[in-house]
């Protein structure tokens, strides 16, 4: 039965990974019937394009962003929730229902919210005092990365929620009994008894994340498609746009093929990690 | 100053009457062991005493201070739990020191005092290990040790065990005995074994559904039950009952299916007039079979068919079918029992307990 599978897997997987790497040492634009073997051409185009590394950056930026955000918002709310008791668990559940609304959903949301012109966002800080003058959320390039990462982390923050919560749920009675006895209050129960509990949950929920949101192409593309400029330009945008809008086939074969090796490097981390946690 | 006083102490889970109210008075430096069945109300005495849970009514002492409201951390207690409740992301010495540091005791005292508990349970050597690396019996230690660093006022301990082997079990129990007497805490000590809680307490509480059936030393409990309960909980075999009925116009004579209890003078006087059923209880030690011949002149005998023959090596227990219910006798092996024998026994008519048949009050 392995034989088999192997084969499926490696066709399906392995596939479009070796044509990706073929067509990455091409000159090769959609719209021509030509396509030349120009070796590391597209390789060396990239080390020279301000755009890739912009995304590069734009992709950590956003990542660790994300999952740092995500991570404590979901972490605080956990401690916060945990005496919940009875009828009032639905709050919990309440606040998991963004982890499991459609992205584009989330997306349209947030482009409403940040509005310049009549969004929310703005409405209340301008009410409340808190800016002066509207922020233009999505127009300027800096406060779109800000508010691509928000949206995001307001979606993401909710599974953080749910594995910190089962964590918490795992920490054993009599410990944190006894610990009540040794008087750890307040923030050193937090700190010293429960947190330890929580590592390998945070471990691995934030490699899961970082992976998810390396990848995370419909939530920036609804919200900016990237821009304004290549402001909130991720690598998977940047292939994108690439590949479909300016029909460069080749030469995002060959980001997509960086980028492939750098979830490889992070997969391959992620895996040790996991290991390290079994034994 | 460490007696704890419970004033109509009383806890209820919803519905549930966890703990009926009870007065208990515990001495200074006294080995209390609270036993009885699983469900009885144990735990939730010792948590209330602990401070872990929240009364429904009463009020408790420590010496003459009131703690009723005073909360866990400030209530000079250390609790040894069942499954040790260690810190396992802490070493063997920071499980011990945790407590010393979040009462700001400076370094040096703290790794003295840490030193010393280590040294009194012999675990010195694993001061460095994490509670993984432990076996069940060290980190038993390493929970007793943790306890005790403190130097606590009173020292509670829910089924600390229960979690060991039955050899490992019997080594622990003098452990924790030495434990006690080295820091001189009151000590209150919960199980569902009445051989450890006749083998450690200074005195026994014994609760059932909640109450408190009776308190006392070992040997109150054993040659003086209040009632069936307490009778038949404390004591291995257990103590055998049949159900006797007073002859009209004999009021020294209790009779039932095979039973025949003549009873001296002043027996019968303690007895209630009114009381026409009883439960007569018998421990198996005071049960001796005796010769046909013999039985016609002893004043009390029991008659019944072996069921079961128990060898144990040094003794046996025999176990007899009298009427519906069944007896226990426990004896030297040499004397020879068949299944399906009939056996009389001649006892003693003092080594009798008398229990009303409604109530299982002890009548004398
Ligand atoms: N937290 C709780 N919630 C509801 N019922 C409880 C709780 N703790 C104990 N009880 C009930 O109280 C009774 C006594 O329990 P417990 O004190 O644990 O008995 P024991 O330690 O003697 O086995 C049981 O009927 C148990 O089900
Ligand atoms: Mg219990």
């Amino acid at each position: 039965m392995t034989a088999p599978a192997l084969a499926v897997l490696a066709l399906v997987i392995g596939y479009p990974i070796v044509r990706a790497i073929i067509l990455s040492f091409y000159h090769y634009p959609l719209l021509s019937p030509f396509r030349n073997f120009i070796g590391a051409g597209n390789y060396q185009r990239l080390a020279n394009d301000p755009v890739f590394w912009q995304s590069l950056v734009n992709t950590g930026i956003f990542t660790g962003a994300s999952v740092v955000l995500g991570l404590l918002v979901g972490l605080v709310l956990a401690l916060a929730l945990e005496r919940l008791q009875g009828p009032w668990r639905f709050v919990r559940g309440v606040l998991l229902t963004p982890w499991a609304m459609p992205v584009i959903v989330v997306a349209f949301l947030f482009q409403f919210m940040f509005d310049e012109q009549g969004g929310i966002t703005d409405a209340l800080l301008q009410r409340t005092g808190i800016v002066h003058h509207a922020i233009p959320w999505l127009t300027s390039p800096n406060w779109a990365m800000v508010a691509v990462t928000l949206a995001n982390v307001w979606q993401q923050a909710p599974f953080f929620l749910l594995i910190f919560t089962a964590a918490l749920g795992g920490v054993p009675n009599e410990v944190i009994e006894a610990a009540r006895i040794d008087r750890a209050r307040g923030w050193s129960m937090v700190a010293r008894i429960k947190l330890p509990y929580l590592r390998s949950a945070a471990l691995v929920g934030a490699l899961l994340m970082i992976i998810q949101n390396f990848n995370n192409f419909p939530l920036i593309w609804a919200m900016t498609e990237g821009g304004p400029g290549y402001s909130t330009s991720t690598l998977v945008i940047y292939v994108y746009r690439l590949a479909f809008t300016s029909f460069n086939v080749g030469y995002s074969s060959a980001i997509g093929v960086v980028w492939l090796v750098l979830l490889l490097f992070i997969a391959g981390w992620f895996i040790r990690v996991l290991r390290g946690q079994n034994s | 100053m460490a007696s704890i006083t419970l004033q109509e102490v009383e806890k209820r889970f919803g519905e549930t009457a966890a703990l009926r109210p009870t007065d208990l008075e515990i001495r200074d430096h006294e080995f209390l062991v609270l036993v009885g069945p699983s469900g009885s109300g144990k735990t939730t005495l010792l948590r209330l005493i602990a401070g872990l849970e929240t009364l429904t009514g009463g009020e408790i002492y420590f010496g003459d201070q009131r703690v009723t409201d005073v909360d866990v951390g400030d209530r000079d207690i250390a609790m040894v739990f069942q499954n040790y409740g260690l810190y396992p992301h802490m070493s063997v010495f920071g499980n011990m020191a945790f407590g010393l540091r979040r009462r700001r005791m400076d370094r040096a005292a703290i790794t003295d005092k840490v030193q010393e508990a280590a040294r009194l349970l012999r675990i010195e050597h694993l001061l460095e290990r994490k509670p993984r690396q432990l076996s069940g019996g060290q980190r038993q230690r390493v929970a007793l040790g943790r306890a005790i660093v403190r130097d606590p006022a009173v020292f509670l301990l829910d089924e600390p065990l229960s979690n060991l082997d039955a050899h490992l079990r019997v080594q622990m129990r003098a452990e924790i005995l030495k434990v006690h007497r080295a820091v001189t805490a009151t000590a209150v000590y919960v199980t569902h074994d009445q051989v450890e809680a006749m083998t450690m307490g200074d005195r026994i509480a014994v609760m059932s559904d909640g109450v408190i059936q009776q308190v006392g030393t070992p040997d109150d409990l054993y040659d003086h039950p209040v009632n069936r309960f307490v009778a038949g909980f404390i004591g291995t075999p257990s103590m055998g009952f049949v159900e006797c009925a007073r002859e009209p116009g004999e009021p020294d004579l209790l009779t039932g299916t095979g039973v025949r209890l003549r009873l001296p003078a002043e027996r019968v006087a303690a007895l209630p007039a009114k009381a026409e059923r009883v439960s007569v209880g018998v421990r198996p030690e005071r049960l001796t079979p005796t010769g046909r011949g013999d039985a016609e002149s002893a004043s009390c005998t029991i008659e019944g068919v072996v069921e079961v023959v128990e060898p144990l090596g040094s003794e046996q227990h025999v176990l007899v079918a009298v009427g519906e219910q069944t007896v226990t006798a426990k004896g030297p092996r040499e004397e020879h029992f068949e299944i399906g024998e009939k056996v009389v026994f001649a006892l003693d008519p003092g080594h009798l307990h008398i229990f009303d048949a409604e109530s299982g009050e002890a009548l004398t």
